[in-house]
């Protein structure tokens, strides 16, 4: 017995590329549906509990999936921004908690999440090191951002211009790291976090410069009526906020019409959550979601998809089991002549048999191994993967 | 010496081809060293495998020792041929995934666990046939009078009282062929075993205690039953 599976264990080390290929094909035929299964599975899983998590999201009307996908994961277009007013407005209605949230700036590829402290509370994060926004100007970035950028606390990040090219846009904000959050395996972990009135200053909306009611800035000033000033393009304006400037920070103009993305809200129970969808129901503006619902419609596509691609997946298996039956056969044939000498020197037919038998249960239990082990780490390293394909495909 | 190796009245044919073949008697002492010759076709590879028990005859007998082949049961017959008879093929028959050395214990990987003494006695065998170098190569990384002596090595490992050789120097030049034939002939000698040798190389004829040529084996036969 020993013997037949040393002979089987040597034709098959021999025949390396060809043993490779078959087991690789097994594992194939094994992983593509149990791997498919697994991955759908735990990315819906992971999908759904953000979701679930966010009870309502408000948003200017326009794709509910956009301002949801945009609200929770941070990706897909940048909705078309509501006024601060609504988040305003929303907010006196005293029907929960409303959190705002601005996602026009990227940096290095990570998108800059303007929002309020309650937002850590509300996502349950964590600090790895470091501490919470305090100040204008400072950012918490994300453990998969201090990891592939290398980055820590004290270090800056300077926003991706928006504008290069139109001078009378936003500029780079340099922004200072306060904090590092801890893993969460979510969007976060890829997010720069700020405050609100930091992604403002981004977009232009608020500005600090050489203070010009101070004497030795009589030189920028071109006409002055009053309290109203007009400076030169010579007058210095701040790019990073610093404990020296931050004081010469402001803001122009109404701050009811300062753009925010999508506004999460938390009733305070089921009854203030219809009340709230019943207001925005009709509302021209402005649209109110519900995440869960949103994504459960768009997994539907996903699991409706997924009868599609196991089918092919089917024909797939169907046809590279055939191909290993074929191998397995075409390599007896040409085996015949070694089978026969065999024999001839005193091997039964059972052995002949048993011996291939043997390389057929290596190769099959090597690739069912193969194919388990490939869905193990589909299971742990697939969903990130997945998660992008879908969202990124939406 | 006695009769070690006793065929009579054997008849063997191929169930599908006109092929038939006769001999009446055919009698080898032990120890005795023979070639048999004759023209292609006419039968010789087929005796040896009647003689191994490879295939079976119509009818007759065949006597090893005290032992009916023909009568053996399937199993037993198997046995006998691992265990008392050494074959060697004129296109030396190894299989191309062992090693050099695997390919000598190739009858105790099909016949039972291998037993250190047997892999000494391989070795052994492979160094008196030159190919202590080689034993952990593959055959296609022989000459083919190495992979004729490993065949040879495979042959001689279980001490076999009759060899088989079915023309074992014919793809063999002139040097390995007289190296082939003095191991095999060596080895008969000095155990005593009984060689039978197919071969059509004149040259090597007068190495043999007897010549048996086969068309007059069977004419004989022809002859006797008329």
């Amino acid at each position: 017995m020993k013997g037949l599976w040393h002979l089987a264990w040597r034709y098959l080390c021999f025949h390396k590329y060809k043993t490779l290929v078959l087991v690789a094909s097994i594992g194939l035929i094994v992983f593509i549906p149990m791997g498919l299964n697994v991955l759908v599975k735990k990315g819906s899983e992971q999908l759904t509990a953000r979701a679930e998590q966010t009870p309502l999201m408000l948003g200017r009307v326009g794709s509910p999936l956009e301002l949801v996908l945009n609200g929770l994961y941070f990706q897909s277009d940048t909705p078309p921004p509501l006024n601060f007013g609504d988040y305003l407005a929303i907010k006196d209605m005293d029907m929960g908690q409303v959190i705002p949230l601005h996602t026009g700036f990227r940096s290095r590829g990570f998108p800059i999440i303007g929002t309020r402290l309650s937002y850590f509370s509300f996502r349950r994060l964590a600090l790895k090191e470091g501490r919470w926004l305090g100040f204008l100007g400072e950012a918490v970035i994300g453990a998969s951002v201090a990891r592939e950028t290398d980055l820590q606390v004290g270090d800056t990040i300077i926003s991706a211009p928006e504008t290069a090219f139109n001078l009378a846009g936003a500029y780079p904000l340099k922004m200072t790291i306060v904090g590092v959050m801890g893993k969460t395996s979510t969007p976060d972990d890829d997010a720069i976090l700020v405050d609100l009135k930091t992604s403002w200053v981004m977009e232009g909306l608020g500005h600090g410069h050489t203070d010009l009611s101070k004497d030795d800035a009589s030189g920028f000033i071109l006409n002055q009526n009053g309290k109203s000033i007009t400076a030169n393009a010579a007058v210095n304006q701040f790019q990073e906020i610093t404990p020296e400037n931050i004081g010469s920070f402001h803001f122009h103009g109404n701050i009811g019409t300062y753009p925010v993305h999508a506004v999460i809200v938390i009733p305070k129970d089921q009854k203030y959550s219809a009340l709230l969808q019943g207001r925005y129901q009709s509302h021209a503006t402005l649209q109110l979601q519900n995440p869960a619902s949103i994504i459960g419609k768009l997994l539907e596509t996903v699991f409706s998809v997924r009868q599609y691609v196991l089918i092919g997946a089917s024909l797939m298996v169907l046809s590279a089991g055939a191909m290993s039956v074929l191998i397995f056969m075409l390599s007896q044939q040409l085996r015949a002549h070694e089978l026969v000498v065999m024999k001839k020197i005193g091997a039964a037919k059972g052995f002949v048999v048993g011996m291939v038998t043997c390389e057929i249960v290596m190769v099959m239990v090597s690739g069912v191994l193969l194919g388990m082990i490939l869905t193990l780490l589909s299971e742990k390293y697939g969903l990130v993967l997945l998660q992008s394909i879908i969202v990124s495909g939406v | 010496m006695s009769d070690y190796l006793s065929i009579r009245d054997l008849k063997f044919s191929y169930p599908d081809n006109q092929f038939q073949l006769s001999i009446k008697t055919l009698q080898v002492r032990q120890g005795e060293r023979i070639a048999v010759v004759g023209p292609s076709g006419s039968g010789k590879t087929t005796l040896l495998n009647l003689i191994a028990g490879i295939v079976l005859p119509d009818a007759g007998t065949i006597m090893i020792g005290d032992q009916p082949v023909v009568a053996m049961p399937e199993s037993q017959r198997r046995q006998f041929r691992i265990r008392n008879i050494g074959l060697v093929f004129q296109n030396f028959e190894l299989i191309e995934y062992l090693t050099n050395l695997e390919n000598i214990l190739l009858v105790d990987y099909i016949e039972k666990p291998v037993a250190v003494v047997r892999v000494e006695r391989a070795k052994v065998l492979a160094e008196k046939a030159g190919l202590s170098q080689n034993l952990f190569r593959y055959p296609h990384q022989l000459s083919q009078g190495e992979k004729q002596r490993v065949a040879i090595c495979r042959a001689l490992l279980t001490e076999p009282s009759l060899l088989l050789a079915d023309e074992p120097t014919g793809n063999l030049d002139a040097n390995n062929k007289e190296n082939i034939m003095s191991i095999l002939l060596d080895y008969a000698a000095s155990n005593n075993s009984t060689l039978i040798t197919v071969t059509h190389d004149q040259n090597l004829l007068p190495l043999f205690d007897r010549i048996i040529d086969f068309n007059e084996l069977v004419a004989a036969t022809e002859a006797g039953g008329r």
